[in-house]
Formats: structure tokens, C-alpha cells, sequence
């Protein structure tokens, strides 16, 4: 999501442009507005957006619907969620949880990506796959579990599979459709150019399919964080996770402590997904469609 | 995509008048059903829970509560759940074990819940492997199971790990490996060798003895002054008791009869309790079961309040819970009024 942009700052640019001449209508402006000013414009929406959210969440309390021990406030979760974030332990079970997404999401990239290609190139191979890939993509993850557990027991292995089944179609789907979209211009320029087998990929089709394919990443890796908490949900073994420090809170019937794991999760795929925000942003900057022209 | 003002200040909207919608909604429980007051009762498919069982076999329970109550019961596999069905008010009283109890004490500052009445003592041990755990001491580096985290039983382990100096994280690490699953899983990660002996309550000791070739290593019992500890009692949501003090009255008088009923006619009971279990589990237990786990249990109405604050300072010392006050947790008071009433010594919160 792209909130920074102001309007404030176009008519200087429209001003530097006119003085700049014609040229600089086909270059991205490069209207500066103060550090301060852009964090401003970054930060006001989302500090809201979280007042108001504490803010109904206290209604919700106040109204007594449900009793404190239950249903806690703002007031009692918010310093929990602070001692939280001290605990050493916290953070192992944060590095653990990010390094089984990490290697799941690497490993759907990488599968999903070299299906995505295969099978966009044949038109047999996605006769033959090309509806059992979305239909895999539109399958919950969880439904794997039962399996997954029976194959690789209750081990890292259950879970690394699943993210990598949840993942991996939404990536290779991202790249199918990037091809479809290619323009025929760009594939009959690299055919004059002689561009070939995996020189056609690196130069042409990869580049041209990009957009889609980060938004199939982006999709994949939504899919993938979702699998890994279901999996540390269910496929509790030993070493603590983000998910089992949810469990524990659960059976020690701490409540504060379970929404403080549960923020700590929102976090984790809000700041991933600003990650992600940026690539696609920079992907935008370099096809020249950036945000000032909408 | 861009933020406007005007876009923003619906959101809140939205979000304003969503809320008294949310707050209206889901709000099922307690009484209705033309007239009729609905009770529901937890307990779990063990042996030390064998006072619910039998209450309900011989419908005790049913008698007692009259024609104007609808009981509904509810098993589980061990506290923790039982407490979170008690929070979410799905639950208006249980016969559970002690730590789930304070842990319930603890977490809602003395409000949520209230133990009312004793049910047993005894019936739990720690069995294992003999093959690969010959003494105390072999235990360090085992996986030892145990029905939950923050049970009674995964207390009392944890704690008696560090009072020999060895440490039982939560995560299943440290010198003692404790590992938390159902019971009925137990049975078969035994069976495959994938933990080293479990801490559990009856029936699970005796099946693992009998069914699997385990071997009793300790009984709680001989960690405990006089062998005496309380394993399960009822408690009862004090929302619920505040509304129907009556049909709380009725619940304590049914459970004393219940146990009354298990010391006078101890075959019978047996029997009982086995048909509820198959009701229950869909397999009845062979007799052998049945009468090994019987004789590990005392069937009491005193909650033998002692062996609840060692129970607390255990969990405390294990880092599970924080200090906390049991001042009140129990409300003896009807126990002690049908006890009096049958001419038998009442028993004390102390």
C-alpha cells in the first residue's frame, strides 16, 4: 500500500517541468518534498488507522460483553505485548518462525517459478496442469496437514512441505499469466534479435512478466505465512515458534499474552508486506508508472 | 491507492456502528429452553474423574438437578481446555484438577471461577520404558509425556525435575524432555517408542503397564505428605453460581452421592464408570484396567486444600504462574452444609 504520496508537492513539479521543457514529461519527477513532511504523510494514516482500532477494541471491553480475563483491553495487552517484545525468547521463536518462511518461500520460488515457466511454454503442459495449478492454489493449505504429518511426522519436514504447497502455485501462476501478458511486440523484437532459450528468458520474458510475477510472489508469500502458522499450530515439536508460543499462551488460558503473539504475527506480514510494497514500487519507478501520475 | 479524507472518516463510521452489532451478537448461554434452567458439565474420560462418570452412568447427576434442569456434559482431554470452554462461558462447571483451577484463579484476579467440592486424591504415576529407563536418575535426556501444558500433571513434573536440579522447558528442551499431548496420542507414541515413559493420570498409567509393558517408576502418591493429593475436584463459574445458587447446591449433592455411591457398591461403580467411558470413547476398558486404576485412586469429598498451595508454589517455582493469592478459591460452604446435614465431618478450606 502507498500512502506517502501528497498532492501538495505537484504543482512545484508541474513548475520545474515547464522550465525543464518537453523532455522531462518522459522522465519520473523528481519533485522533493522534506524528510519530514513524506513521514508525516507516511505516518498519519496508519497512526490513525491503529487509534482507532485500540480505540473500538477498548469500546468492545468497556461495553462488558465479555468479562477482562476474557476479552482484555488495550490497557492490559499493551504492556504484555511490550515484555513480550523483551523476552529473549520472543525473538528465538521470531528467528525460527522466519527461517522456516524464509527456506518454505525460497523453495516455492524456485518450484513454483520453474513450473510457472515449463508450463507456460507448452501448450500441452498446461492443458494439462494449468487448471490443477489454480485448483491447488485455491486449496487451503490445512487441508495438507493430515498428510503432511503421516509422510514426514511431526517434524520440520510437515511443515516446510505444506508452505512450499501453499506458496508454490500462486508463484507459478503469477508467472504463467506474466507470459500471456507479454506483448507480442517484445516477443517478435527478441525473435528478430535472436534471443533464445534461457537468454530469451533472462532478457525478454522475464523482465516483461515481472509485474505479475511479484504480484504472484507477493500472493505466494501470503499463502506460504499462512500455511507456516497453521503448521506451527498443529505440528507442535519441540523448539519454540511463533506458533507454539501461541499454543503455550492458549494452555496457560493467558489471554493478554495470546493477542501480544497475535500482534507480533500482524507485524510480521504488515513489515513484510511493505517489503514487498517496496519492490513493486521500484519495478513501477523503472517502467515509469510511478505513483504521481495516478 | 490513495487515502482520502472523506473515504477515512467512513471507515470510522463503519467501524463505530459495526460495534454495538459485534457486542449484540453470540451472547447464548445460561438458561431458556422453555423454562428449563441448562447446566453444562465438564469432566474428562479418566478414572480420577471417576465420580462424574458414575453420577452419570447411575444418572445421580439427572436425580439430583431434578426435572426443571437439563444437564449437558462435555469431556476433555485435560484442564486447560476445560478452562478455556469455562472462560468463553460454554462451560458453567467442571470437575478438573488443581492447577488448571488456581491457573483460572490467577488469570481472572479471583473472579472467574470457585472450587466447591472435592472429588479424588491419588491416581497418578509416572510410567516408563523399562528398557530404557531402569531408575530415577536414566530419566535425564527422556521424553516423558504428560495430557498438557500447565496441567496438574505437567505441573507436578516439571516441578519435581527442578527440585533434583534438572531443567524441563517449555519447548520440550532442558536435562528433562516434557512433552504435552492427549492422552489417547500418548497411548501410541508409547506403543511406537517416540516418548520414554508419561506422567499421567489413571486410566493412562495402568493401560501403559498392562496394554504396553510400561513400568511404574513413581506414584505421586509418595511425593505427597499422609499419600494424599488432590487430583480432581468441581468447580464451578461464580457468574453462573452468583445466577443459580440452587442448581450449584444440587451439582455438590450429587457429586458427595456419587462418591457415597463408588464407596458403597465399589464393583458396581467399576462397571459404571467403564459403560460411560465406551459411551464416551466408543471402547470399554478391559476389567484388569479398570481395577488397577481403582485401587491407585481415594475417592474423597475433601478437596485436601494443602496439597492445592503446594500445587500453586509448584507452578510458581516452575515459572508457570505468577504469585498469586488463593485466598477464596474455595466456597465450602454447601458441601459443608450436606456433609452436616448426613452427619459426617465437614471438611475445611485450610
Amino acid at each position: 500500500m502507498v500512502l506517502e504520496q501528497k498532492s501538495e508537492g505537484v504543482p512545484e513539479a508541474g513548475v520545474n517541468r515547464e522550465l525543464a521543457g518537453l523532455d522531462a514529461l518522459e522522465l519520473t519527477t523528481s519533485a522533493k518534498k522534506s524528510f519530514l513532511a513524506r513521514l508525516w504523510s507516511a505516518l498519519w494514516p496508519i497512526g490513525s488507522a491503529i487509534l482507532i482500532s485500540l480505540f473500538a477494541w477498548q469500546l468492545v471491553v468497556w461495553s462488558g460483553w465479555r468479562p477482562p480475563w476474557v476479552l482484555p483491553g488495550p490497557g492490559d495487552v499493551l504492556p504484555v505485548f511490550w515484555e513480550t517484545l523483551q523476552d529473549p525468547k520472543t525473538w528465538d521463536a521470531i528467528a525460527l518462525t522466519m527461517r522456516r518462511a524464509l527456506i518454505g518461500f525460497t523453495l516455492a520460488v524456485l518450484i513454483g517459478g520453474v513450473i510457472g515457466a515449463l508450463v507456460s511454454q507448452s501448450w500441452v503442459l498446461r492443458r494439462a496442469f494449468g487448471s490443477l495449478i489454480t485448483g491447488l492454489q485455491t486449496m487451503p493449505s490445512i487441508a495438507w496437514f493430515p498428510l503432511a504429518i503421516l509422510l514426514f511426522k511431526l517434524s520440520e519436514g510437515a511443515i516446510l512441505f505444506v508452505v512450499i504447497l501453499g506458496a508454490a502455485p500462486s508463484i507459478a501462476n503469477g508467472l504463467i499469466a506474466g507470459v500471456d501478458y507479454t506483448p507480442p511486440i517484445l516477443l517478435r523484437a527478441g525473435k528478430v534479435m535472436g534471443l533464445k532459450g534461457f537468454a530469451r528468458y533472462r532478457h525478454l520474458i522475464i523482465p516483461a512478466s515481472l509485474p505479475s510475477f511479484v504480484a504472484g510472489l507477493k500472493q505466494g508469500w501470503a499463502f506460504a505465512w499462512r500455511s507456516l502458522m497453521a503448521g506451527e499450530l498443529l505440528v507442535i515439536i519441540g523448539k519454540q515458534s511463533v506458533g507454539t508460543l501461541l499454543t503455550f499462551s492458549r494452555d496457560l488460558n493467558q489471554t493478554a499474552t495470546m493477542i501480544s503473539i497475535m500482534f507480533l504475527i500482524l507485524v510480521i506480514g504488515i513489515v513484510v508486506d511493505q517489503l514487498f510494497g517496496l519492490a513493486d514500487r521500484s519495478l513501477r519507478t523503472r517502467w515509469g508508472m510511478d505513483d504521481k501520475n495516478r | 491507492m490513495k487515502l482520502s479524507r472523506r473515504k477515512a472518516l467512513a471507515a470510522t463510521a463503519a467501524l463505530v456502528i459495526g460495534l454495538p452489532v459485534l457486542a449484540a451478537c453470540g451472547d447464548d448461554s445460561g438458561s431458556g429452553d422453555g423454562g428449563k434452567t441448562t447446566v453444562n458439565l465438564g469432566f474428562f474420560p479418566n478414572i480420577t474423574h471417576a465420580t462424574a462418570l458414575v453420577g452419570l452412568e447411575k444418572g445421580i447427576f439427572t436425580e439430583k438437578l431434578g426435572s426443571d434442569v437439563n444437564l449437558s456434559t462435555k469431556a476433555f482431554n485435560a484442564g486447560p481446555e476445560a478452562i478455556e470452554a469455562l472462560f468463553a462461558e460454554g462451560l458453567d462447571a467442571t470437575f478438573i484438577g488443581p492447577n488448571p483451577a488456581i491457573n483460572a484463579w490467577a488469570q481472572s484476579k479471583g473472579q472467574a471461577i470457585k472450587i466447591v467440592a472435592g472429588a479424588a486424591s491419588g491416581g497418578v504415576s509416572l510410567v516408563v520404558n523399562p528398557d530404557k529407563v531402569k531408575s530415577l536418575d536414566d530419566l535425564k535426556g527422556k521424553k516423558i509425556a504428560t495430557p498438557q501444558l500447565g496441567n496438574t500433571q505437567d505441573v507436578a513434573i516439571r516441578a519435581w525435575a527442578k527440585e533434583r536440579g534438572w531443567t524441563a522447558n517449555q519447548d520440550g528442551t532442558g536435562d528433562l524432555s516434557v512433552i504435552p499431548q492427549p492422552n489417547a496420542q500418548t497411548i501410541d507414541t508409547f506403543k511406537q517408542g517416540t516418548i520414554d515413559g508419561a506422567w499421567v493420570p489413571e486410566p493412562f498409567a495402568s493401560r501403559l503397564i498392562l496394554e504396553s509393558g510400561a513400568k511404574k517408576l513413581l506414584d505421586e502418591k509418595d511425593l505427597w505428605p499422609d499419600g494424599k493429593f488432590v487430583i480432581t475436584h468441581l468447580i464451578v463459574r461464580q457468574d453462573f453460581a452468583k445466577k443459580h445458587p440452587d442448581i450449584v447446591k444440587k451439582l455438590v449433592d450429587a457429586t458427595v452421592a456419587s462418591g457415597d455411591f463408588i464407596a458403597a457398591n465399589p464393583e458396581d461403580a467399576k462397571t459404571a464408570a467403564n459403560a460411560q467411558l465406551e459411551k464416551l470413547t466408543g471402547k470399554a476398558l478391559p476389567t484388569e484396567i479398570v481395577d488397577a486404576a481403582f485401587k491407585e485412586i481415594d475417592f474423597t469429598n475433601d478437596p485436601i486444600a494443602s496439597s492445592l498451595i503446594t500445587g500453586a508454589k509448584n507452578a510458581e517455582a516452575i515459572g508457570l504462574l505468577d504469585p498469586v493469592d488463593l485466598n477464596g478459591i474455595y466456597d465450602l460452604t454447601y458441601l459443608n452444609e450436606i456433609l452436616k446435614s448426613q452427619g459426617k465431618p465437614e471438611v475445611s478450606a485450610q
